[in-house]
C-alpha cells in the first residue's frame, strides 16, 4: 500500500532526467551546426519512435519488477507475419490488425506462464525470445520479406499534418499509456504489484490478472513496434528486431525505472529513448566511428545518471531539513 | 556543495571536449571549402577485417584524390535500421556523396530513396542495394566468389567426400549468396555430399562451437566450407582441438591475415582474396569521378583470386 500513496509522486523522478536531455541537446546544438534545425529534430523524432514504443513494452514489465526479453523477437515475428499476409493478398488493415493480435498472443503466452503458472519471468521470456526468433526465421526461410505498397508504407514513411505518421503513432501511444498508468486502477495496481507482489495480494489485488494483462499489453506494443518498423524500412527481416530488448532496457533504466519495479514510468522512458536517439544522431553528425561512439554513449549515459542521482540526493537533503 | 562542483566540472569538460572536436573539423572545412568534397562511407561494421580493409582502401583513395571522407558503421554490427539512420543523418549533414555497403539488401531501400530525393548520389559497394537509384555497383560477386572457392575445394578433395558449410548471419543477403554459390557448385559433383549447413554468424568463436558440435555428429567429414575467414579460423581451432588438423580441409573467403598465416602453416587449405581494399579504393574513386561529372560504369567488377599453398608467400609479404 505504501506504493499506492507514493504513486502520486511518480513525476518527481522526471526532472533530473529531463535535465540530462536538455544538456545533451544544448551541447550538440552549440557544437555542431547541423543539429539545431527543425528538419533534424523531426528526423530524430522519426528515428526514436520505434525505440520509444518498444521501450514502453519493456517499461511496463520492468515496472512490475519483471522483464520481457522477448520484445525484439516479437517485433521480428509480427513484422514478418504482417508482411507475409500482405504479400498473400490480405487487405493491409486486416494484416496489420492480425499482426498486432499475434503480438498479443505471444504476450499472452509469456504472461500465462509467468502469472498463472508461477514460472520465473527470466526463464520464460528468455526461452520465448529464442522460440519466437527461430519461428520468424523458419516461416521466412531466413530471407527478408520484400517491399510493400504505398498504403502499408504510410504507417512508417508517410506524413500527416506535416508530421511523420510514425511520430504521431508514438505520441498517441505515449498519451494513452500515461493515462493508463497514472489515472486508472489498473495503473495504480501495476505500480503496487511492482512495489510488492505479496503486499498487493494481501490488499486484495488480483496480482495474477495484473501480471497477465501487463504482458499482453507488452506483446501488443512490441507487435506495433515491429509492424511500424517493417513499414519504415519497407521490408520485414526475420532479424529486424533483434537487439531491441537491450536498447529498450537501457531507455527504461536511463528514464528512471529501476529493475526492482514500482517506481519510474512512461514519461521517464520517453525521455530515456529520446536521449539514446539524440546521442546516436549527434555522434553521426560528428562522424565518429563506431568504437568511439560506443565509448562516448557509455560515458554520456553514466554522466547523465550521476547528475540525476546527485540531483535526487540534493533534493532529499533539502526536504530532510 | 562539493558535489555540485563535480557536476559543473563534468559538464564543462564534456562541453570542451565537443567544442574541441567540432572546431577541428570546422577548420578543416573552412580551409578547403572550395575544392574538398564531403563523402560518407557507411559500412556494415568495423569488427571484421574485411570492412577495415575497405575503410583503409577508401581512406587511401580519399587522401590521394583530396576528398574529405567520413567512415560510419552501425554500433550493433550489421544493423539495417542504424544504417538507415546514418544515411538520414548524412542527408541532414548535406554530404556530396554516400558510399554504401548495405547490411540488408532490401531493408536499406527507403534510405536510398531518401538520398535520391535529396539529390545525393549513392555509390554502392560490395553488397547490392535492392532498389532506388545507385550510380554504380563496385563489387565482387559473392555468388561467383563462393563458387570459385567451392570449385577449388572440390578439386583438392578429388571430387568426392563429405562437406559441411558454415553460413553467415541468417537472413543477410551476402550469407545467402555465398551459401547458394557453394551449394550449387558442390551439386555439380555427384560424389560430394553436403552433410550439414549451419550458421555461425560470421563469428570466430561461434564457428568454433558449431564445428565442434558438427564434428560430434559427422566425425568422417573431409572438408569445411566457411563463408568467411573469421569462421574458417574458428573451424581451424575446432579441428585442431579434435586432433584432425591436416585431415580435414578448410576453406574460407576474404584472405585475412590470420587465414593467410594458417594456410602457410598448413592448418587451412585455401581462401579467396575478395580485394576488399580495392573495393573501398574504387568506391571512393567512383564517387570522385561522379562528383566531377565524369562517366562511370554501371557495374565495376572487382576480380578475385584464390589463395592456397602455391601463392601464399606472395600474400605473406604484403
Amino acid at each position: 500500500m505504501v506504493n499506492l500513496i507514493n504513486s502520486k509522486n511518480k513525476f518527481k523522478k522526471v526532472p533530473g532526467i529531463l535535465f540530462g536531455l536538455i544538456a545533451v541537446v544544448v551541447i550538440f546544438s552549440v557544437t555542431t551546426r547541423y543539429f539545431f534545425t527543425l528538419n533534424n529534430f523531426i528526423n530524430i523524432l522519426e528515428q526514436a519512435s520505434i525505440l520509444v514504443i518498444a521501450s514502453f513494452a519493456m517499461t511496463l514489465t520492468i515496472l512490475l519488477g519483471k522483464i520481457d526479453m522477448s520484445i525484439g523477437s516479437i517485433m521480428s515475428l509480427t513484422g514478418v507475419v504482417t508482411g507475409l499476409m500482405i504479400h498473400n493478398g490480405m487487405p493491409v488493415w486486416i494484416s496489420v490488425f492480425l499482426g498486432v493480435v499475434a503480438g498479443a498472443l505471444l504476450g499472452m503466452f509469456n504472461g500465462y506462464l509467468i502469472s498463472y503458472q508461477g514460472f520465473d519471468f527470466w526463464i520464460v521470456t528468455f526461452s520465448s525470445m529464442g522460440i519466437i526468433q527461430s519461428l520468424a526465421l523458419v516461416i521466412t526461410n531466413g530471407a527478408t520479406v520484400p517491399g510493400f505498397g504505398n498504403d502499408f508504407r504510410f504507417l512508417g514513411d508517410g506524413s500527416l499534418f506535416g508530421l511523420p505518421v510514425i511520430v504521431l503513432i508514438a505520441s498517441g501511444i505515449t498519451i494513452l499509456l500515461v493515462f493508463l498508468t497514472l489515472r486508472t486502477t489498473f495503473g495504480s495496481n501495476l505500480y503496487s504489484v511492482g512495489g510488492s507482489e505479496q503486499i498487493s495480494k494481501y490488499a486484495g489485488i488480483n496480482t495474477e490478472a495484473i501480471v497477465f494483462k501487463t504482458y499482453i499489453l507488452s506483446g501488443i506494443l512490441a507487435g506495433i513496434a515491429g509492424i511500424v518498423l517493417a513499414s519504415k524500412v519497407n521490408s520485414a527481416s526475420p532479424i529486424a528486431g533483434s537487439g531491441y530488448e537491450f536498447d529498450a532496457i537501457a531507455a527504461t533504466l536511463i528514464g528512471g525505472t529501476p529493475f526492482e519495479g514500482g517506481r519510474g514510468g512512461i514519461v521517464g522512458t520517453l525521455i530515456g529513448a529520446l536521449i539514446i536517439a539524440i546521442l546516436m544522431n549527434g555522434l553521426n553528425l560528428y562522424g565518429f566511428t563506431p568504437p568511439i561512439q560506443f565509448t562516448l554513449i557509455g560515458f554520456i549515459i553514466v554522466l547523465i545518471i550521476i547528475i540525476d542521482v546527485l540531483n535526487e540526493k540534493y533534493k532529499a537533503k533539502k526536504w530532510g531539513k | 556543495m562539493k558535489k555540485n562542483y563535480l557536476l559543473v566540472s563534468l559538464l564543462v569538460m564534456s562541453l570542451l571536449f565537443f567544442t574541441g572536436c567540432s572546431s577541428k573539423s570546422q577548420q578543416a572545412n573552412d580551409a578547403s571549402k572550395s575544392e574538398k568534397k564531403k563523402v560518407v562511407m557507411i559500412l556494415k561494421n568495423l569488427v571484421n577485417p574485411t570492412w577495415q580493409a575497405v575503410k583503409k582502401g577508401g581512406e587511401d583513395a580519399a587522401a590521394k584524390l583530396g576528398v574529405e571522407l567520413t567512415v560510419l558503421a552501425p554500433l550493433k554490427a550489421d544493423n539495417n535500421e542504424e544504417q538507415i539512420r546514418q544515411v538520414e543523418d548524412s542527408i541532414t549533414k548535406k554530404v556530396d556523396a554516400i558510399i554504401l555497403v548495405p547490411a540488408d539488401t532490401k531493408g536499406i531501400i527507403p534510405a536510398v530513396e531518401k538520398a535520391n530525393a535529396a539529390g545525393i548520389p549513392i555509390i554502392n559497394v560490395n553488397t547490392k542495394v535492392g532498389g532506388g537509384k545507385t550510380e554504380t555497383f563496385v563489387a565482387v560477386e559473392n555468388y561467383d566468389a563462393a563458387s570459385k572457392v567451392a570449385e577449388a575445394l572440390a578439386k583438392k578433395m578429388g571430387e568426392k567426400g563429405k562437406v559441411i558449410i558454415l553460413e553467415g548471419k541468417a537472413g543477410a543477403q551476402s550469407a545467402i549468396d555465398l551459401k547458394n554459390g557453394a551449394v550449387d557448385t558442390f551439386k555439380k559433383y555427384p560424389n560430394i555430399n553436403v552433410v550439414a549447413s549451419q550458421t555461425a554468424n560470421w563469428n570466430r568463436a561461434e564457428a568454433m562451437q558449431v564445428t565442434q558440435n558438427l564434428l560430434q555428429a559427422h566425425p568422417d567429414i573431409n572438408a569445411i566450407f566457411a563463408s568467411n575467414d573469421e569462421m574458417a579460423m574458428g573451424a581451424v581451432e575446432a579441428v585442431n582441438q579434435a586432433g584432425l588438423t591436416g585431415k580435414i580441409m578448410i576453406a574460407g573467403l576474404d584472405a585475412n591475415k590470420d587465414a593467410i598465416q594458417a594456410i602457410k602453416e598448413g592448418k587451412m587449405t585455401l581462401t579467396c582474396d575478395k580485394k576488399s581494399y580495392d573495393q573501398g579504393y574504387q568506391g571512393v574513386e567512383a564517387a570522385f569521378k561522379i562528383l566531377n561529372n565524369e562517366p562511370v560504369d554501371e557495374r565495376i567488377v572487382v576480380e578475385t583470386t584464390i589463395v592456397d599453398e602455391n601463392n601464399v608467400d606472395q600474400y605473406l609479404q604484403q
